[in-house]
């Protein structure tokens, strides 16, 4: 544990300022963010709609034109336990959900992700700057391949996306390492995000391989706080990543990997 | 059972140990070893070369398996980062894996995501020899829960180790399965 802090401190004093003084103006469509959303229990869904159209618009304000929210969604709009609620109810509030994130994501034209969470199982989205949900595994957004974190995402994929919920008695080293040791192995961008406060815990970020950073960290941008709501943004340059990947010779290990 | 990781002459400092882990020198020395250096990786018993493999893209993956008291896989540089070939590592009932990483700076996110993210893709404990410039440093690592983080040993010049492995069976029947 206090090794990770020692890394956090390292890249917070050397890769913040690198990544901050990078201008937004190279090519807006490639700019993602992230949300590290703040648990609040809402009473109504007018108010979560609210809550969801500040988080965007001060993202979008930030140039991100794609934004990944975290595990867990729906849970936002439950009255009382999961436990306690019928599928019919859990059903309901992942439709009122899905429908609040098709409205913001037509009014503000930007693509939206996340999951919902239901009986302990992610139940990932996908919805596209027209507002309407996207079906596949794999998506085609501002020319790259994005693709929810998973064992068998295909060779083209450059981004993945992992929302997640953690309960804040888990060890919380937990909520480290999952997106970024992703892409020091697959040599992709992954972007993680959580719900944070109350009961929930975790440390949201933007992740790359670590030779595409300067400072050779592999976190290009990650929470400051682990229980406070915060907004990420970065441009990622899928170039790079195709660069890297040729540097390291990895197709030359297909023919043992029966791939 | 006991790992000495480190060189050579500073294994004099402990006693004994069941197995050593050390880089480069052609000094040998009784008892088993693993010696890695910057073309291949040896394993020796009381100065007899009993496997080797040199570092290059194996024709196929018995090449990187030492069968000693433990089933060791061996794996270098971008081997260790390389997900879909750790993900194929339990299959072959390894015990440790042996890891080797040349970089010209030492740079502890390089360290951590092929040592400790070999440990925790593979779940299998891993030693790393990291070689930075002229440095040699020695790690090991595990798959993490809820008491450790799965840093055991993180780059220390020489350390000894008590590990209790849990040993797996490898028999005809795992390498038939393996080889479909």
């Amino acid at each position: 544990m206090k090794f990770f802090n020692l890394l956090n401190f390292f890249f917070k004093r050397k890769v913040n300022s690198f990544v901050d003084n990078q201008s937004f103006q190279d090519t807006a469509s490639d700019y993602f963010g992230v949300i590290q959303f703040q648990h609040q229990n809402f009473k109504s869904w007018k108010e979560f709609h609210a809550k969801i159209l500040s988080n965007v618009k001060s993202a979008k304000g930030q140039g991100a034109k794609f934004i990944l929210f975290p595990a867990g969604m729906n849970i936002e709009l439950y009255t009382s336990d999961e436990g306690t609620l019928s599928d019919g109810q859990i059903s309901k509030a992942a439709d009122e959900v899905l429908k609040i994130f098709c409205a913001v994501a037509s009014s503000e034209n930007v693509y939206i992700a996340y999951a919902d969470l239901v009986r302990g199982q992610r139940v990932f989205h996908m919805i596209g700057n027209t507002g309407k949900e996207m079906k596949g595994k794999i998506f085609e957004i501002y020319g790259s391949i994005v693709s929810f974190m998973d064992e068998d995402i295909p060779d083209d994929v450059k981004v993945v996306l992992n929302p997640l919920l953690l309960k804040k008695w888990t060890g919380d080293y937990e909520s480290f390492g999952h997106a970024w040791l992703f892409s020091q192995q697959k040599y992709v961008y992954s972007l993680e995000s959580y719900i944070v406060g109350d009961h929930f815990i975790g440390q949201s970020g933007i992740y790359s391989p670590i030779e595409a950073t300067e400072s050779m960290s592999g976190i290009i941008k990650q929470a400051q706080s682990k229980i406070l709501e915060e907004i990420l943004v970065s441009h990622l340059d899928f170039n790079l990543i195709d660069e890297i990947r040729m540097k390291k010779d990895l197709k030359s290990y297909a023919r043992l990997l029966n791939k | 059972m006991k790992i000495y990781m480190g060189s050579i002459l500073s294994s004099t400092e402990f006693t004994k140990f069941d197995l050593g882990i050390t880089f480069g020198t052609e000094v040998s020395s009784f008892g088993k070893w693993i010696r890695s250096t910057d073309g291949g990786i040896l394993f020796e018993d009381s100065g007899f070369g009993i496997y080797q493999r040199k570092w290059r893209i194996p024709i196929t993956l018995d090449e990187i398996v030492f069968q000693t008291d433990l089933r060791i896989a061996t794996l270098y540089n971008e081997e260790l980062r390389m997900r879909d070939l750790l993900l194929k590592i339990p299959s072959l009932k390894i015990d440790l894996v042996v890891g080797y990483l040349r970089n010209q700076n030492y740079n502890p996110y390089e360290l951590i995501a092929s040592g400790w993210g070999c440990a925790q893709t593979t779940g299998i404990p891993t030693i790393l020899v990291n070689v930075a410039g002229e440095n040699v440093n020695y790690s090991f690592f595990t798959k993490m829960n809820e008491f450790n983080d799965g840093m055991i040993v993180l780059s220390d010049r020489y350390t000894m180790i008590n590990f209790q492995f849990e040993k797996k069976e490898y028999t005809q029947n795992n390498k038939e399965a393996q080889e479909k």
